[in-house]
């Protein structure tokens, strides 16, 4: 094979399903922010200009951060853009509007000086935009597929990067113990599971999981070529993202979100209930002035009762999964998908399959 | 959309190529900047020259007008911000010198009236971040929306060094290392 058959085939054999995955991902994001992420960056409205140390980005053209009116009105138009998002009403520059309010909150937040690294959440809906420019296309989700692929494995890397160079190779320290004790003693995140982890104290099991997550961290790039294996390594991520929620209390659903791109969605499509709603969901002709309306007590709620999918429900809880209800159900799921995949790939599920085919012929 | 496979190459290659641009900008010259494609890092392995684990603790103490003293987490006293933001936002009331920054960016401050930004936050000091009256204001509304009714004198943030012994975990000793004192 040669050089552009090897391009060829792996930017359009594309991923398995159809478009109807896309039917299904969108809704699942727009879900998502609505159940994480909303309101967005309201409360920097409490902190005077003295704590402004903004990063190289747009926030650098300013002095000082924005009134509470802003940060009203940025959500409001968020949700104005997922209400449009989810409902199919422009898509194309929903997707962009989602994308750069998101940016714009987050540039705001990071303006403390500590990023999170949760760029993903705004890559997505500029993928969105890609795939709708001109309408939607397969051809578009072919392509964008593995070019998401790749800078998901891109940011992985710099990851695995920054340990390789800074001592978690060394074979006579654990670096997540020392991490471990970071998260435990001066974050406070003092999860039954990290205490646990603590108590154990087996130098062999925190290197190999040292070793173990440089590993992966670095698989996402070199599985890039197969999205059966890149599927692989998502799912693997997935249990351990689940591990960093119970031992440090570290919640990490945006990357979630990202793996659940390469989902072959389409088999839930299938569930004759939910293709409905969804198609009932696509089918309402809602206007701007109708997403507005919707928008308003929406974003009302979100405003003066906070968000009631995160709910506190006390620090039990919080101990015992390391996150809030929303994340450890998100990340619950997560893994119970990826433990499906997984299960798939076994040989001997498919020698099972193919048994069960003969004894029915 | 439609693209044809020349453009994806350059395509590729152009995301590639910005990827490494952005390592390498980021690695020798300034600090991670927002967006950038990156990964939480978690590097090095808060291990120190002797051999023992070594992490940095904050506790705040208030002093009422009464003379009582309340202690507090950071994860409590700044329980209206993300848990993420907590470090950076202590940062803040490090110990500091009593002096003014005074940071040689004079190089780029023709820029000044292009990213005010950079210029406003870059030439404060911690001296000058917490003897500001927003600073000193803001402090107080978290403390009394905290206890309501106490009126706050002074709060103390206690910089300490704990050092865990890496056979057993338990902690082998415990260093204050500094105290940043504000006047309310």
């Amino acid at each position: 094979m040669n050089n552009k058959n090897v391009l060829s085939n792996w930017l359009f054999s594309g991923p398995d399903g159809t478009i109807k995955n896309l039917q299904v991902y969108r809704v699942i994001y727009v879900l998502y922010i609505f159940i994480i992420m909303m309101p967005h960056q309201l409360w920097i409205q409490d902190y005077p200009d003295t704590f402004f140390f903004p990063r190289i980005g747009i926030t650098l053209f300013f002095t000082g951060f924005p009134s509470i009116t802003f940060f009203y009105v940025l959500n409001f138009l968020l949700t104005v853009a997922l209400l449009a998002l989810l409902f199919g009403y422009k898509k194309f520059y929903a997707s962009i509007a989602v994308g750069l309010l998101l940016f714009i909150g987050n540039s705001w937040s990071y303006s403390f000086g500590k990023i999170n690294h949760d760029i993903f959440i705004v890559i997505i809906p500029l993928i969105f935009a890609v795939i709708f420019w001109k309408g939607k296309s397969y051809e578009t989700y072919q392509w964008i597929t593995p070019i998401f692929a790749l800078l998901i494995g891109l940011a992985m890397f710099t990851a695995a990067f920054a340990k390789i160079t800074t001592g978690w190779l060394d074979p006579n320290v654990s670096a997540i113990t020392g991490h471990l004790l970071q998260n435990y003693y001066t974050t406070g995140r003092e999860t039954l599971w990290g205490s646990m982890l603590l108590s154990i104290n087996s130098f062999h099991l925190f290197k190999f999981l040292d070793y173990s997550t440089i590993i992966l961290e670095s698989a996402f790039i070199l599985s890039i070529f197969s999205l059966k294996y890149f599927r692989l390594v998502c799912a693997m991520a997935c249990f351990f993202h689940f591990g960093i929620q119970l031992t440090m209390g570290i919640s990490f659903t945006p990357n979630i979100i990202a793996y659940a791109f390469f989902v072959d969605w389409s088999s839930l499509y299938n569930v004759e209930a939910l293709k409905n709603s969804l198609q009932k969901i696509s089918s309402y002709r809602i206007g701007l002035g109708g997403l507005c309306l919707i928008a308003l007590p929406l974003c009302a709620i979100y405003i003066l009762f906070g968000n009631p999918f995160l709910i506190n429900l006390g620090s039990g809880f919080i101990k015992i999964f390391g996150g809030n209800l929303a994340q450890t159900i998100i990340i619950v799921i997560a893994v119970c998908i990826s433990l499906a995949y997984i299960w798939k790939l076994l040989p001997w599920y498919h020698q099972k399959k193919v048994t069960v085919l003969q004894y029915k012929i | 959309m439609q693209l044809s496979q020349s453009k994806l190459i350059l395509l590729i290659s152009s995301i590639v190529l910005l990827f490494v641009l952005q390592e390498v900008i980021t690695y020798r010259y300034i600090s991670e900047p927002y967006p950038a494609l990156k990964m939480p890092s978690f590097s090095g392995n808060r291990m120190n020259d002797a051999g023992f684990y070594e992490i940095t603790n904050v506790e705040i103490k208030v002093l009422f007008n009464n003379q009582d003293t309340t202690l507090y987490s950071p994860q409590t006293f700044f329980s209206n911000t993300p848990i993420t933001h907590h470090g950076y936002l202590l940062k803040s009331f490090l110990p500091h010198d009593t002096t003014t920054d005074s940071r040689s960016h004079e190089q780029f401050k023709f820029l000044k009236p292009i990213i005010p930004g950079f210029f406003a936050s870059r030439y404060r000091s911690r001296y000058d971040i917490q003897n500001n009256p927003e600073t000193v204001q803001w402090l107080r509304k978290q403390i009394t929306d905290l206890i309501p009714g106490k009126k706050p004198e002074k709060v103390f943030f206690l910089w300490y060094k704990n050092q865990y012994d890496p056979e057993d975990l338990s902690q082998s000793k415990r260093t204050l290392t500094g105290t940043t004192t504000i006047q309310l």
